[in-house]
C-alpha cells in the first residue's frame, strides 16, 4: 500500500467522520426512497456518524441513488453527479439501481446504475432495511483511502 | 518591545485569532449536540465543525460558469470582517483592538459582514442563492434598527461608546444591565437570534425550504471560509451580550460558563420554534424597534 503523507492522513480522517450526502430518487417505485429517509431520522441517526442531508450536490460527498433509471432521469442523474466536487463516492441502494429489478421490461428504463456513473457501494434488498443502507454507508466511508 | 509582543500575541493567539476560531468552532459543535440530545438523537461529537472544516478545506473548489468576478473575492470579506469584529468585541473584558468608540465601528462590522455574506450569493447568481440572498438584505432592515437601539441604551446608561467599559462596570456595580432595562435585554436577545441566523430567524438560509440560501454554489474552501465566519459570527454576538447586558465576566471561566448558558437558551430556543415568514419577521422587529425606542427616549429625559 501506497505511504499517505501527514496531510493525507489528516484530510483523509476528516472525510471519514462527515459525509454529507445528496439524495437522488429516480424512477423506483418510492420503496427505497422511504427507507433512504429512515436512515435520516432519529431513530437511524446518521449525525452520529457526522452525516448531514445536503439537499445541495456542490456541498455533498456521497451521491445516495434510488430507484431504476429512467430515460427522462438520465441526464439529470449525470448532472448532479457532474455538480459534486472531487472526490466523491456514489451508493446504489436497491436492486432497481443495481439491476433492473421488477422494471427491467419497462420501455423507459436505461439500465442499471453502473451503465450511466461509477458506482462505488450496492446495498441490495427491494427495500433493503436502514440498518443495510447504514451499513453501506459505513463501507463507503472506508473507501476515501483510495479515492 | 515586550509591549509590541503582547499586542501581537493578543491579536495573533488569546484572545485573537487562534482562540476565537477554535471556541467558535467549538460553540457551534455543542449546540449541534445539544439540539440532537433535545431531539432524542445521539448526534455527532462535539468536535464535529472541525472534522466538517477540514474536509471542506480537502475538496475541490467549483467555479461556476455564470458567476460574477465577486464570486470569488466576497468569501474572504466575509471571513476578513468578522475577525475584525472578533478582535473589537471584549472576551472576559479583553479587547485586542479597542479604541474608545467601538460600538460605533462594531454597528458598521456588523452590517457589513451580513451584507458581504448575501453580496457573495447575489454574485453567484443561482436563482436559490439570489432569493435566499434578498431575504437576507430585506431581513438586515428588519433587525439592524432595533439591534442598534438596544445597544445604545446600556451605552447611553453607562455614558461611553466602548463595550469593555460597560463590562467593566457591571463588574464594579456588581448587577446585571439586564434588570434595569429589561425591554431593551430581550430585544438584544431577539435581534441576536435573527442576526446569526438562528431558527426561528434563518429565513435567509432555510435549507428546507430554498436549501442553504446564498450559499448554494460554493464549495470546498470558500464554504469553509462561510462556516467559520458564521461560527465567529454566534460567539461574538453571544461575547457582545454578556458585555452589554448580562453581567460582564472579570475572567476566562466566568465568561465560558455565562456564554455557555446562553448557548444553551439559545439552542433551545433553536429547537422548539419553527421558522417564522419573511413579513412576519419585518412586523416583528419593527414592532419591537418601536418598543425599544420608547425604553430609550424615557431614559434619555428621566
Ligand atoms: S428496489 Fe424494490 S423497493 Fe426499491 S425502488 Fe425498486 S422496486 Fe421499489
Amino acid at each position: 500500500m501506497k505511504k499517505r503523507g501527514l496531510l493525507r492522513r489528516v484530510s483523509d480522517y476528516a472525510r471519514k467522520r462527515s459525509p454529507w450526502i445528496v439524495h437522488m430518487d429516480c424512477a423506483g417505485c418510492n420503496g427505497c426512497d422511504i427507507e433512504t429517509f429512515a436512515v435520516l431520522s432519529p431513530r437511524y441517526d446518521i449525525e452520529r456518524f457526522g452525516g448531514l442531508e445536503k439537499g445541495n450536490p456542490r456541498q455533498a460527498d456521497i451521491q445516495v441513488v434510488a430507484g431504476a433509471i429512467s430515460k427522462k432521469i438520465r441526464s439529470r442523474l449525470i448532472r448532479i453527479y457532474e455538480q459534486m466536487p472531487e472526490p466523491k463516492i456514489v451508493m446504489a441502494i436497491g436492486s432497481c439501481a443495481i439491476t433492473k429489478g421488477v422494471f427491467h421490461d419497462g420501455y423507459n428504463i436505461c439500465g442499471p446504475l453502473d451503465n450511466i456513473i461509477p458506482v462505488d457501494v450496492y446495498v441490495p434488498g427491494c427495500p433493503p432495511k436502514p440498518e443495510a443502507i447504514l451499513d453501506g454507508l459505513i463501507k463507503a466511508l472506508e473507501l476515501w483511502r483510495k479515492k | 518591545m515586550m509591549q509590541a509582543l503582547y499586542f501581537f500575541f493578543s491579536i495573533l493567539v488569546f484572545p485573537g485569532l487562534l482562540f476565537i476560531i477554535n471556541i467558535s468552532l467549538l460553540y457551534t459543535g455543542i449546540m449541534r449536540k445539544l439540539t440532537a440530545r433535545m431531539q432524542n438523537r445521539i448526534g455527532p461529537p462535539v468536535w464535529q465543525p472541525f472534522l466538517d472544516v477540514i474536509k471542506l478545506f480537502s475538496k475541490e473548489n467549483i467555479n461556476t460558469e455564470n458567476a460574477r468576478p465577486g464570486f470569488t473575492f466576497w468569501p474572504i470579506v466575509v471571513l476578513a470582517s468578522t475577525f475584525v469584529l472578533a478582535l473589537m468585541i471584549p472576551v472576559s473584558g479583553m479587547a485586542p483592538l479597542a479604541t474608545s468608540v467601538d460600538a460605533i465601528i462594531i454597528i458598521y462590522f456588523f452590517a457589513f459582514t451580513s451584507f458581504s455574506l448575501f453580496m457573495a450569493g447575489l454574485s453567484s447568481t443561482n436563482p436559490f442563492a439570489v432569493t435566499g440572498s434578498i431575504r437576507g438584505l430585506v431581513q438586515i432592515f428588519a433587525y439592524e434598527f432595533p439591534f442598534v437601539v438596544a445597544m445604545l441604551v446600556p451605552l447611553f446608561f453607562v455614558g461611553t461608546l466602548s463595550p469593555a467599559i460597560v463590562n467593566a462596570y457591571q463588574l464594579q456595580s456588581g448587577s446585571w444591565l439586564f434588570f434595569n432595562f429589561p425591554i431593551a435585554g430581550v430585544v438584544f436577545f431577539i435581534c441576536l437570534l435573527a442576526k446569526a441566523e438562528i431558527p426561528p430567524f434563518h429565513v435567509p438560509d432555510a435549507h428546507q425550504e430554498i436549501v442553504g440560501g446564498y450559499h448554494v454554489e460554493y464549495t470546498g474552501t470558500r464554504y469553509a471560509f462561510m462556516e467559520i465566519a458564521r461560527s465567529v459570527k454566534i460567539f461574538v454576538l453571544i461575547s457582545l451580550g454578556i458585555a452589554l447586558f448580562f453581567g460582564g465576566a472579570s475572567n476566562i471561566f466566568l465568561f465560558i460558563a455565562e456564554s455557555l448558558i446562553m448557548l444553551f437558551i439559545l439552542t433551545v430556543i433553536s429547537v422548539v420554534a419553527a421558522r417564522v415568514r419573511i413579513n412576519q419577521v419585518l412586523k416583528l422587529y419593527w414592532f419591537l424597534g418601536f418598543i425599544v425606542l420608547i425604553e430609550l427616549i424615557v431614559r434619555l429625559l428621566i
